[in-house]
């Protein structure tokens, strides 16, 4: 399953001359231009492969990733620029994760957000990208606590949260467990994408809310903390993945009229 | 404590063969045989949540990880069909999820009883497999193979498959102890990878200047990530790794987004 809008777009307008689908399972014709169903293990198709292959002079890859670095620089200095942001916020909470965890992603607007930025090596992620959907993200990521050793850390946009809250209905979430909820105050993803802002039924898409998961926590007996602020998030972090006596939650509000700007001015200043 | 009802200690022995090892418990009185046959079962672990929604998505978390099959139990009626949202996710995600629901016997359904549903193939559209079983001594042998080709498709295809057992009433009456039952383990061809022709793929590629290895949803893989040094000397070849790809390279763009723009 491939996550990036742009690159399928990208090879469905562009359509390389040959496409190989290598999968143990099943084809999927995601650029629909499949030319080889390989029907095998990645990691084994690649060892076999291996042998029949030579290299080539191309100035394909150096060119690219040279074009990359670039492009990671202007990423680091635009970070750098903005203020506080869905986008910030996101940067400070994955430079704040423990260096080895397991990190469940909830979908929509947080999995893209996750796209645009380095994550370390030594962290496992996981989203629920059968569907996509917005519905179990928080349950999924539970039950992956709950049969994992190593800590689990779910970053959830808050209509995934709400929409899963009987998830935390569940007296089976491991001690470590740590969920941090970017709260726009609504389906932030449907203001990024064109579309729905042009309309007159904004609200019906976007779904503005003034909730907050404080009474959630409460009836579930999960451990609170909020920030509002980069200075807050900081603090707020700083003590969150200490050991504790039950899961915790770190519910961080961001202003939802100036998220949308600092993704679109990203892309602008990337380029 | 094990239940009366054969056919409830028929799936809870398969459950046992086949190696389950976690029941996600949801509570209803038509699933009350299997739920006393399971949370006595030494062998399985039997956790409670209530929401079948999230009782299905946390069992899915769970098989996501060990890569193991999960069951779920739930009662008859709308319960099941709470089911649906992580069914069709495990279907398109490889997950082994067994769900097992109670139901009516056919002639109470569509009779005006409390919850009853249609239940047989409900799924249809993204399951592996379903088996619609029959509370009849005649039927414990067809019973039996469907139970035992649902676990093994669940196991061998990584999917979600369906078991839906029908009880009449009474539903709590016990036995102590849970009999031993035979499933036939159906022989299952593996994948078999003779079939690819590395020869002549390798023509096209050693020919191509521009090869691009993108890399989705995929588990962590030391092997995997280990190949691909080699591949990325290649100057041909360029690596692209998504978020969930799980597979880190200096020499792969690990930020697709950054890079692609409507031209």
């Amino acid at each position: 399953m491939i996550i990036s809008k742009r690159i399928k777009k990208f090879l469905r307008d562009y359509q390389p001359k040959e496409h190989w689908n290598i999968d143990a399972r099943k084809a999927t014709n995601t650029f629909l231009c499949l030319s080889e169903f390989i029907q095998i293990k990645p990691v084994d198709f690649f060892s076999h492969f291996n042998e029949f292959i030579r290299p080539l002079k191309s100035d394909y890859q150096p060119k690219w990733i040279a074009f990359r670095d670039e492009r990671r620089e202007k990423h680091l200095a635009y970070l750098k620029s903005i203020k506080y942001s869905d986008f910030s916020v996101f940067e400070q909470a994955l430079n704040a994760i423990p260096e080895s965890c397991q990190l469940q992603i909830s979908n929509s607007s947080i999995i893209r957000y996750a796209q645009l930025f380095s994550m370390k090596a030594t962290v496992n992620i996981f989203c629920n990208r059968g569907t996509s959907g917005i519905d179990g993200s928080t349950s999924t990521a539970i039950g992956a606590a709950y049969a994992t050793e190593q800590q689990t850390v779910f970053i959830t946009g808050d209509l995934s949260f709400f929409y899963d809250g009987n998830g935390l209905w569940n007296s089976n979430i491991p001690k470590n467990f740590r969920i941090i909820i970017i709260n726009n105050s609504g389906g932030g993803i449907f203001r990024i994408i064109p579309g729905p802002k042009a309309t007159n039924a904004a609200q019906y898409f976007e779904t503005p809310h003034c909730l907050t998961a404080e009474y959630l926590c409460k009836m579930h007996q999960l451990e609170y903390q909020k920030a509002y602020s980069t200075e807050t998030v900081i603090k707020e972090l700083s003590r969150f993945f200490e050991t504790s006596e039950k899961p915790k939650i770190l519910e961080i509000f961001t202003p939802s009229a100036e998220n949308d700007l600092v993704l679109k001015d990203y892309f602008k200043y990337i380029q | 404590m094990y239940p009366k009802k054969e056919l409830a200690q028929i799936v809870i022995s398969a459950c046992a063969q086949f190696n389950i090892e976690t029941v996600v418990v949801s509570p209803g009185s038509r699933n009350a045989p299997l739920t006393i046959g399971f949370s006595s079962h030494k062998e399985i672990e039997t956790l409670s949540v209530v929401d079948e929604r999230c009782a299905a998505f946390f069992a899915l978390g769970i098989a996501q990880q060990t890569r193991k099959p999960v069951a779920v139990l739930c009662t008859s009626g709308s319960a099941l069909l709470n089911y649906y949202p992580a069914v069709a996710e495990a279907f398109y995600s490889n997950i082994p999820l067994v769900i097992i629901s109670a139901d009516r016997p056919k002639h109470l359904i569509d009779i005006g009883d409390g919850q009853t549903i249609r239940q047989e193939n409900v799924f249809a559209n993204h399951i592996l497999f379903s088996a619609n079983l029959i509370e009849n001594p005649k039927y414990k042998t067809r019973n039996s193979q469907l139970i035992g080709e649902a676990l093994q498709v669940a196991i061998s295809q990584q999917g979600p498959v369906h078991i839906n057992v029908p009880f009449d009433e009474p539903l709590y009456e016990t036995v102590p102890v849970l009999k031993a039952y035979n499933f036939p383990h159906i022989s299952l061809s593996s994948l078999d990878n003779s079939h690819i022709n590395y020869e002549k793929l390798s023509k096209s590629w050693n020919v191509a200047e521009k090869k691009m290895i993108l890399v989705g949803v995929n588990y962590p893989d030391a092997d995997l990530h280990s190949l691909m040094d080699l591949y990325a000397e290649d100057d041909s070849v360029l690596i692209l790794t998504e978020t969930t790809s799980n597979l880190h390279h200096d020499k792969a763009i690990d930020s697709i987004d950054q890079l692609i723009f409507s031209l």
